[in-house]
Parts: structure tokens; C-alpha cells; sequence
């Protein structure tokens, strides 16, 4: 693991890092040491507690912010590299669930969920590089899924968008490779979440049942492997979906 | 009405600095470091990949906060020094992008198509 003196100076965009599996990526990474700017559509109450800690920005940087808005994304961005300095790294978590028959599916939802999961990673990716590439050295993570790399009935467009995240990976990582900037994705499979909230007892235990290492995963299992892709013991890999899944895609 | 910004001889300096650097940069990992001038095509004497000519456009966006390549100037119309002066002049000079399909999504078109072929 990287040490605090080893990441203390590194910038760290996280989106959608308000609650969730974000909240646990910005607590992760304030625990190392980072310097973290996160972004969502409204201010939580862990939000509040870390803006109420440090009100200045020293480490902690958090804005309303559009994630559909691409302008918006930019200029977010900007204003991380001008308050900080710098732009060390970029984890692309913010995403929707989109759970639905396609056939049935509406529009606005498809669009919501290609615009949210898709489309905010690649403007994101698209200003942060631009600094990146000043700095000859970055890292890029995706939040994918194991639905990009398993079928599954009823996330047909969740799948498409979380595939296409890692294509963007694997192309991204042999582009911008040469400056020095990696480019990953961290595929989470069950944890405990909103993901599996709505899951009944018995869906839970059957999910359980078919892990072979016997549980669901937790949030901190997913940042502990962003943050060793962060690390620079990660520092010869680029291009990799690495599966979080207690082995069940296997 | 006129954009605020800098005049043709201090975007032609800014970028043949931005050039510069980035020659420099590369320098170090190939040791050799060509002269600048506007009439240099970027990649068959100056040795810039399109990696280079993206951390080129970037660092100037960052600098002059203006990017021509997002909607007036295909950044696949630059080839020389020059070309790319030309360019941060045409967004000082206020000039609007055209209306309809951009020169810039056509040609990626007709690469992509050329890529299947």
C-alpha cells in the first residue's frame, strides 16, 4: 500500500463521490493522504461533514455539478487544476442503475443512463487528460461492473454502458501509454450497497451461496483495489479490468 | 465583435514556445532538438505524433483558454506550424463555426470508412 508521503501531494477527482461506493473511494483516499475533489448533483450529509472539517479546500474539494452537462464537467475539472495545481488521477464512479426489460425500456431512461454512465466518464477522461498530459503522469480509473463482463436479464443497457467503459480503458490506456498515463478498470460484483438493498433474503443468500469466497463484497473491498491501482506499485499496469467479485464470474 | 486576445506575432511566439518544449521533452528520451519555423509540418519534420499535437493543443488551451479545434478548425486540417497559428488566430478573430456537419465529423467519417475498407 502506498504510504501517506507517497500520495500526500496527488490530486484526486472522484465523481459522483457523495455516498456510496463514492463516499467510500473519497474516505479512502483522504486516508492515504490525497487531496480529493469530488462532485454530485446535491450535497449529502457526508459531503457536509467533510466541508464543515475543512472549509478552506486544503484537501477537500465538493461541488454541485451536472454530470450530464459536459460544459459543466469541464469547467470542474478547471477549476480543480487551478485550485490544486494539478490533476493527479481521475476515478469515474458516478453512474446509474438502469433496471428494466429493454424492450419496454423508455427512451428517457436509456438516454439518462448512457449520458450518466457513458458519457460523463469520457468527458471527464477528456478534460483531466488535458492536464495529464502537462504532467506527463496520471492514472484513470472506471468503475465498471461485472455486468460488462457476465450477461444478466433485465440490465441489458447498464451492461452496454459498463462494456463500453471498458473498451474506452483498454483504447485509452494504449493512447495515452506513452505520456505516461494509466488507464484501468475496477469491475465491482456484489457488495453491499443500494445495488442489492432492493434484493430480497433469499436472492441475497443465493448470490452468497454462488461466491466462492463465501460473502458479499463491501465497499472498502472496491477502494482498496482503486487505491493499489492508484499506488505506484500499480505502476506497470494499464489497460486491465480487474474483476472485485469474491470469484464469481470465475 | 472581436474577441480579447493575443495579436498573430504573439500567438505565432507562444506557439513555436509550446513547440519548443514539448521538442525539448522528447529531446531527452531521443536527443536531438529541430529548430521551429511556421513553415515545419508538425509530424514529418518536427517528429510530433498526434499524442504530442494533443499535449500541444492542450497546454495552449490551458494557457490562451482557447480551444479552436472543438468546433471552428478540424484539428485534421493541421499540418504546419502555420496551420496551427492560423487556427488560434481564426478564434481571436471571432469567427464562428459553421452551421451544418463540421469538416471535423466528415473527415472522421471518411476515416472510419477508409479503416473498414
Amino acid at each position: 500500500m502506498s504510504t501517506n508521503a507517497e500520495s500526500r501531494s496527488k490530486v484526486v477527482i472522484v465523481s459522483g463521490g457523495s455516498r456510496g461506493l463514492g463516499q467510500a473511494l473519497v474516505t479512502s483516499c483522504l486516508e492515504r493522504g490525497y487531496t480529493v475533489a469530488t462532485f454530485s448533483r446535491s450535497e449529502s450529509p457526508f459531503v457536509t461533514a467533510l466541508l464543515s472539517k475543512d472549509p478552506e479546500h486544503q484537501r477537500f474539494l465538493w461541488e454541485s455539478v451536472d454530470a450530464t452537462d459536459p460544459a459543466a464537467l469541464k469547467t470542474f475539472v478547471n477549476k480543480v487544476a487551478s485550485t490544486y495545481g494539478r490533476v493527479d488521477a481521475l476515478v469515474n464512479n458516478a453512474g446509474v442503475g438502469i433496471d428494466g426489460i429493454l424492450t419496454t425500456m423508455r427512451t428517457s431512461q436509456i438516454e439518462q443512463g448512457i449520458d450518466l454512465n457513458l458519457k460523463s466518464a469520457i468527458y471527464l477522461i477528456q478534460a483531466c487528460s488535458k492536464h495529464m498530459l502537462q504532467q506527463q503522469t496520471g492514472s484513470i480509473i472506471n468503475v465498471s461492473s461485472v455486468n460488462a463482463v457476465r450477461g444478466h436479464s433485465g440490465v441489458a443497457v447498464y451492461s452496454a454502458t459498463k462494456a463500453a467503459l471498458d473498451g474506452l480503458t483498454r483504447s485509452l490506456a494504449r493512447e495515452l501509454g506513452p505520456k505516461h498515463i494509466r488507464v484501468n478498470s475496477v469491475a465491482p460484483g456484489y457488495f453491499e450497497s443500494e445495488m442489492v438493498a432492493d434484493l430480497t433474503p433469499e436472492a441475497k443468500q443465493r448470490i452468497i451461496r454462488r461466491t466462492p469466497l463465501g460473502r458479499l463484497g463491501t465497499a472498502d473491498d472496491m477502494a482498496q483495489v482503486v487505491q493499489f491501482l492508484l499506488s505506484p506499485q500499480a505502476s506497470f499496469i494499464t489497460g486491465q479490468t480487474i474483476v472485485v467479485d469474491g470469484g464469481i464470474t470465475c | 465583435m472581436l474577441s480579447q486576445g493575443p495579436n498573430a506575432q504573439e500567438l505565432q511566439k507562444l506557439v513555436v514556445e509550446h513547440i519548443a518544449s514539448i521538442l525539448e521533452e522528447k529531446a531527452a528520451e531521443e536527443g536531438k532538438v529541430p529548430q521551429v519555423a511556421r513553415e515545419n509540418r508538425l509530424g514529418p519534420d518536427l517528429g510530433l505524433s498526434s499524442l504530442d499535437l494533443a499535449q500541444l493543443v492542450a497546454s495552449l488551451e490551458i494557457r490562451l483558454k482557447a480551444d479552436p479545434f472543438q468546433e471552428l478548425v478540424p484539428i485534421t486540417s493541421v499540418r504546419t506550424v502555420a496551420d496551427l497559428c492560423a487556427a488560434y488566430e481564426r478564434f481571436f478573430s471571432g469567427e464562428k463555426a459553421a452551421e451544418g456537419p463540421s469538416d471535423a465529423l466528415l473527415e472522421s467519417k471518411r476515416r472510419a470508412e477508409a479503416r473498414r475498407r
